[in-house]
């Protein structure tokens, strides 16, 4: 029987979320992070730890809470069995080319023998698996052998293109952290003939600069574009509170209307407000809506906004830039002769757009990014 | 040194941007809870490890975890439930025990919208169906791939006794001025397997003023990427910690029931 929900009453092992670490599968390439290579020892297996850390050795065996892995130790005498959660596991590659990417639900004493390809494994930034034999990994663009219906064809693919390269015979190399490498183990899309075609053929003539279909930031790089991204929206709800203020002079809540289409990635953003008590809903664009926000007759207005959002992957579109979402939560409650006369609870979708650019700097072209404010969905929760 | 001031004013804005609210709980709890958006959805069907929810329990219910699994099955909506447990039980199953993901770059899921037009001024509802597309680029976009309205439909009528004669031509296909007159008949004019294209109707009609666009009123996710499955996905606004995007009914198809629940619920027909 289908038990509900989130009882919370299921005790389980206390896995290591943090959601200031959250979207570890987002990358952004070349100026934004270093990009981390790594290439194994083999035949050995090597485990990756969630902190990145990682122990060459050989595990003996994946249970369903632990992994007891042997370390490798030149002085075999002190190489003691460790028991490792798997809770702290992002990957495991074996010696004889199968991994285990976490989380999972596979125990053995053996390498998951499914996971054993015959062929060298690309992984792409696009999170297509390209099965294929590599004939020159140390090239850049690295060149490959894709056979299909008998027929071989050889391809050339940037190492930038690139998230690590599983080789047919154990070795393996990373161009990215094992969790984002985990994360497309675990989703993998194997390349078809059709879509490999496509990407072979532009892959020679592709900017350096394409960044993939989903952005995958280390870290680092996505605590900045949210902090950017969250930072904006806390910029807009400041303008929101001077433009509906009364007290705030005409001249000034012009110019925070100004400051705030500033924020956004152009006039045509949208604003539609939905309520569950209203089947229309109304649209207005952003500086339209700004400017019948300052025909409010409050004496006072007050913002603020939960600690708790949501933020999407970041998409591309055709266009090159890359799309995603906050979600957050607001109250704004208007005053009047110091009692509140209006006050709702809302839940805003803001899309975000981040653009990319080049700029030279002391003769280097750098890829920058910036953050934009799009179109705002208002769902009224509460009057 | 620049990092680091640089980070230390990150920090300091975030604290600005994130201070206590006087939000209760309750309210603070339903947002979190909410599966707000269908990538959030993907995001906990996939038990992606770092998610909104994941970080929410660990933080407000210390030592609660919840596998693959029982993650799935917080994804049912339960009040009023259009789904047979034994029936979602056998999916959850299924998905678990095969690794099967969804992904937003999948063929075979629609979003069909229910959107309120006007027609020739009278208020009118048009149903959209859109599919995500991805180009050769990596770059995705989301598609218009059918449309339906009652009022979206050709003249069906077929009259035997309405047709253009066998020495037309003769005549340099005079008739035609009489047929393109005869607008009730006219699929009688036409030849024997027209099917009509009910989106390119749609987009006429846009384009020359008759249908007017007013809003999005509901969205369905149909979601058949699964094999030997098809889910729906829909938005329930409520309190409480089933809320948001919810799937609202699973049913085993096979690739045949698949072709036709594209052609009844999506209006998508592969011979078309």
């Amino acid at each position: 029987m289908l038990s509900i929900n989130f009882s919370l009453e299921n005790s389980g092992q206390n896995k290591k979320l943090n959601f200031s670490t959250m979207k570890k599968t987002l990358f952004l390439i070349l100026s934004l992070v270093g990009i981390s290579s790594m290439i194994s020892a083999q035949s050995l297996d090597i485990v990756y730890m969630s902190d990145d850390s990682k122990f060459a050795g050989t595990v003996q065996e994946v249970s369903s809470s632990q992994v007891k892995f042997l370390p490798d130790n030149p002085d075999e005498k002190s190489a003691k069995v460790r028991k490792i959660e798997r809770s702290n596991l992002t990957l495991i590659m074996y010696g004889n080319g199968s991994f285990l990417a976490f989380p999972n639900n596979y125990k053995g004493t053996t390498p998951p023998p499914e996971n054993v390809h015959a062929d060298d494994w690309l992984l792409t930034t696009g999170g297509e698996v390209i099965a294929c034999k590599v004939t020159d990994a140390e090239a850049n663009p690295i060149k490959f052998d894709f056979t299909a219906n008998d027929t071989t064809v050889a391809y050339l693919i940037p190492g930038d293109k690139l998230l690590g390269i599983l080789f047919a015979e154990g070795k393996h190399r990373f161009y990215s952290k094992p969790g984002v490498i985990s994360t497309l183990l675990r989703n993998k899309k194997m390349a078809t003939k059709p879509s490999l075609a496509s990407l072979g053929a532009n892959l020679a003539n592709k900017p350096q600069n394409d960044l993939g279909n989903e952005i995958d930031l280390d870290n680092a790089s996505f605590e900045q574009f949210k902090t950017k991204a969250l930072q904006k929206s806390a910029d807009l709800g400041r303008y929101l509170n001077q433009i509906s203020n009364k007290s705030t002079d005409f001249q000034d809540a012009n110019k925070a209307i100004n400051n705030a289409v500033e924020l956004f990635v152009s006039e045509d953003a949208t604003v539609e407000i939905s309520s569950s008590s209203a089947s229309m809903k109304s649209r207005l664009k952003i500086r339209e809506y700004l400017n019948k926000l300052k025909l409010l007759k409050y004496s006072k207005v007050s913002i603020e906004w939960t600690d708790i959002y949501y933020v999407s992957n970041l998409r591309k579109g055709p266009d090159g830039n890359y799309y995603g979402v906050i979600s957050l939560q607001q109250k704004f409650e208007g005053y009047q002769e110091g009692k509140v006369v209006y006050s709702d609870i809302t839940r805003k979708n803001i899309e975000i757009v981040l653009k990319t650019y080049r700029k030279e700097v002391e003769g280097e072209s750098l890829l920058l990014w910036d953050v934009f404010l799009s179109d705002i969905g208002i769902s009224q929760e509460k009057s | 040194m620049r990092k680091l001031i640089l980070l230390l004013t990150f920090c300091g804005l975030l604290g600005e941007v994130l201070a206590q609210t006087s939000i209760s709980k309750s309210y603070q709890e339903t947002f979190a809870f909410e599966v707000k958006t269908v990538d959030e959805f993907f995001e906990r069907f996939n038990d992606e490890s770092t998610t909104l929810i994941k970080d929410y329990i660990k933080k407000n219910y210390p030592g609660k975890t919840f596998s693959r699994s029982e993650l799935i099955k917080t994804l049912f909506n339960y009040t009023n439930p259009a789904w047979e447990a034994e029936v979602a039980d056998a999916f959850v199953k299924r998905v678990v025990d095969s690794t099967q993901y969804l992904l937003f770059y999948d063929d075979e899921w629609f979003a069909k919208c229910i959107c309120s037009v006007t027609y020739k001024g009278k208020p009118e509802k048009v149903t959209i169906i859109m599919q995500p597309y991805q180009d050769f680029t990596g770059g995705a976009k989301w598609t218009i791939r059918s449309a339906y309205a009652p009022f979206l439909k050709l003249p069906q009528r077929r009259d035997a006794k309405k047709f253009l004669n066998p020495i037309s031509h003769a005549t340099d296909f005079m008739g035609l001025a009489k047929a393109m007159e005869d607008k009730m008949n006219i699929t009688s004019y036409l030849y024997e397997d027209f099917k009509e294209d009910r989106l390119a109707y749609f987009v006429s009609e846009l384009m020359n003023g008759n249908v007017v666009f007013l809003q999005t009123d509901r969205i369905a996710y149909h979601m058949l990427q699964i094999s030997g499955w098809a889910l729906t996905v829909e938005q329930f606004r409520r309190q409480g910690k089933n809320n948001g995007w919810l799937i609202s009914s699973v049913s085993k198809l096979s690739p045949e029931q698949k072709e036709n629940y594209k052609k009844k619920i999506l209006y998508i027909d592969k011979n078309e």
